[in-house]
């Protein structure tokens, strides 16, 4: 929200002063941003341009020197052969049970909590909220090892019940999306009140909608670290059939080894195929989302 | 503390006061509405206790024995802190993890805060495609890990990475280097893997930082005469500041948390030249079996990463209890 100091600067003004700027700063800005952009770009896009052109090489063009920028024959088997040197099926639905449950369990418990958090003054929320920040600091080295303990007691390890259950503790969505909550406007949910709405009513009418590029945002960060987590899945699994997709594709690694590098790559990029899918669709509201997150002030 | 209470005691007196109005029987509704609250936080701080606290407590427990469950039958030896004892005088692994992650935060956040700022100061002017170049130079963050490290091991490969050859027909090498392979290179390969997929990230909270930036003081500046340079050190980047710490803060406990990167690329070679405070952690858990060390371990991490906490948000003044929530 721009602060009302700035709210009478006058219009005629702001356009003058574009006037009067832009002739002498634009070309050299704007050619150094276009030329920072060509860069950020080549930079990104060159290592993943070499895991695809990779990932279609035979073996031998792969250790070829000097490397070639294109596959001289794509070899679109190594996708096939991948695909059967492990059970990508069964990992793909490990992985896509994993990020689904725990993304949804975990967005559950923060929406509530931070709505609670937020908007209903109860006794004892300070102390409540600390122990969510409390909980932020604490990292996975610590917890893996009595959390696994505890799945193993449970008999959960090798099941998606086990890879989910420590994922759902909701420290930073709560601690994110109260921050958010807190900075939609008063008014409106107050109104919503007066109309008569209960909380729930609130939550799902007013704020969840008002909220959303954060949610998007939420979904998104939640989404791409369950799906890419590798340490939990590599300790409470220990069967192909059981294991998510990086954890797979970190095996096919040892089996195939270096003899079948294009077979290696080509597992790769099944894996990443569907978060980067699910990443285009939402990133749109990343940067609205993450500004009224947990960067605002 | 300070920065959410006001946050608190506004809501909590427009909603007394509300109730007041509206409702004769106020404290029954009070307890009925702290009750429902009560309800709708459970489950979120039952499972944060279950999964982070509980999780603490055993693995403090664990930490004060000596437990090698590579013998069998060998029974459990209450030592007390003794653990943390020989981490901190008798380890020379550990001092090297520690030098390790530390070489890794100071330089990789360093490059990424550097390099992110420049692109979320491009990013951040209108111009056409925006939107797609935001996407594309965030695809090194969402891809996953071990999918990344497997590349940069074919980039840096010491007889046929591309790395090697871009640098030769650059000129800038005159012999094929041992980049992940070499005591010497190794971390320093790593750190960029590490920069690559992390800065478009840094990139893009610093972004959303700056749309927070009330766009009139840029037109203000610039009509007393401000020059660009000027304009980022007196206006973006002291109203960037509270950013910056959060990101900041945040990166830094993902650096302790580093594991899938050394694991895949390096294995943490060679020797240990690569072998990060979270990898040498869990090797002692999960290969050596040594669950007491271990923990003790991830105890020592975890203090660790309240010490840069407590340095970030007391010394350096990072709001992130955040409520100087604006209106």
């Amino acid at each position: 929200m721009n602060s009302p100091a700035f709210a009478f600067t006058p219009r005629a003004r702001d356009t003058q002063a574009g006037r009067r700027w832009r002739p002498s700063t634009r070309p050299i800005a704007t050619t150094g941003a276009y030329l920072g952009l060509a860069c950020a770009l080549l930079a990104v896009g060159l290592p993943t341009w070499w895991i695809i052109v990779g990932a279609l090489k035979t073996t031998n063009e792969i250790y070829l020197v000097p490397s070639t920028w294109t596959p001289r024959d794509p070899q679109w088997r190594n996708f096939l052969a991948a695909w059967h040197a492990a059970p990508f099926f069964a990992m793909f639905v490990n992985s896509l049970a994993v990020t689904v449950a725990g993304t949804v369990a975990k967005l559950a418990n923060a929406i509530f909590c931070a709505y609670a958090f937020a908007f209903i003054p109860i006794p004892g929320r300070n102390v409540a909220f600390f122990f969510v920040l409390g909980a932020l600091m604490i990292p996975e080295e610590v917890t893996i090892l009595p959390n696994y303990l505890t799945v193993a007691a449970l008999g959960y390890v090798n099941t998606v019940p086990g890879l989910v259950l420590p994922t759902i503790g909701s420290a930073f969505a709560t601690f994110f999306l109260r921050q958010a909550f807190l900075s939609l406007p008063r008014e409106v949910i107050d109104a919503a009140k007066v109309d008569g709405a209960g909380h729930l009513a609130t939550l799902w009418h007013v704020v969840l909608p008002l909220a959303r590029p954060v949610l998007a945002t939420l979904v998104l960060l939640t989404a791409v670290a369950r799906w890419n987590d590798f340490l939990w899945p590599l300790v409470a699994t220990s069967r192909a059939t059981t294991r998510t997709l990086p954890v797979g594709v970190y095996f096919l690694y040892s089996q195939e080894g270096t003899a079948q590098w294009g077979v290696v790559l080509a597992g790769t990029i099944i894996v990443i195929v569907p978060i980067l899918a699910l990443f285009l669709v939402v990133q749109r509201h990343l940067v609205e989302g993450i500004a009224s997150g947990a960067v605002k002030g | 503390m300070r920065i959410w209470e006001d946050a608190y005691g506004m809501t909590a007196t427009t909603l007394a006061s509300r109730v007041r109005a509206t409702v004769p029987r106020r404290s029954v509704q009070v307890t009925l509405e702290a009750r429902f609250a009560a309800f709708l936080v459970a489950p979120a701080l039952l499972a944060i206790a279950l999964v982070a606290f509980y999780p603490l407590g055993h693995a403090f427990w664990l930490s004060l024995w000596k437990i090698n469950l590579r013998f069998e039958n060998t029974p459990w030896v209450f030592v007390g802190l003794g653990n943390y004892v020989d981490t901190f005088t008798d380890d020379p692994r550990w001092r090297n993890a520690l030098r390790v992650t530390g070489t890794i935060a100071f330089t990789s956040l360093l490059a990424e805060f550097v390099l992110g700022m420049v692109f979320a100061l491009v990013m951040n002017r209108a111009f056409r495609g925006r939107g797609l170049v935001r996407a594309a130079i965030l695809i090194p963050w969402s891809l996953t890990t071990v999918v990344s490290a497997r590349m940069w091991q074919v980039i840096y490969h010491a007889s046929y990475g591309v790395f090697n050859r871009m640098l030769m027909d650059l000129g800038v090498i005159d012999a094929y280097k041992p980049w992940i392979i070499s005591p010497v290179f190794t971390i320093w390969a790593m750190i960029g893997a590490d920069v690559w997929k992390t800065t478009p990230f840094v990139a893009l909270l610093l972004t959303a930082g700056m749309q927070l930036i009330p766009g009139e003081l840029y037109e203000a500046a610039a009509i007393d005469g401000a020059t660009a340079w000027d304009r980022f050190w007196r206006i973006t980047f002291p109203l960037l500041k509270p950013t910056i710490l959060v990101a900041l803060l945040f990166r830094m406990i993902d650096v302790f948390r580093m594991l899938d990167l050394p694991f895949v690329l390096t294995g943490g070679g060679p020797g240990q030249a690569t072998e990060t405070l979270s990898l040498y952690t869990y090797r002692v858990i999960f290969t050596d079996l040594k669950f007491g060390a271990g923990s003790a371990l991830a105890g020592t991490t975890f203090l660790l990463i309240l010490v840069t906490a407590f340095v970030f948000i007391k010394v350096l003044g990072a709001p992130v209890a955040g409520s100087e929530v604006e209106r």
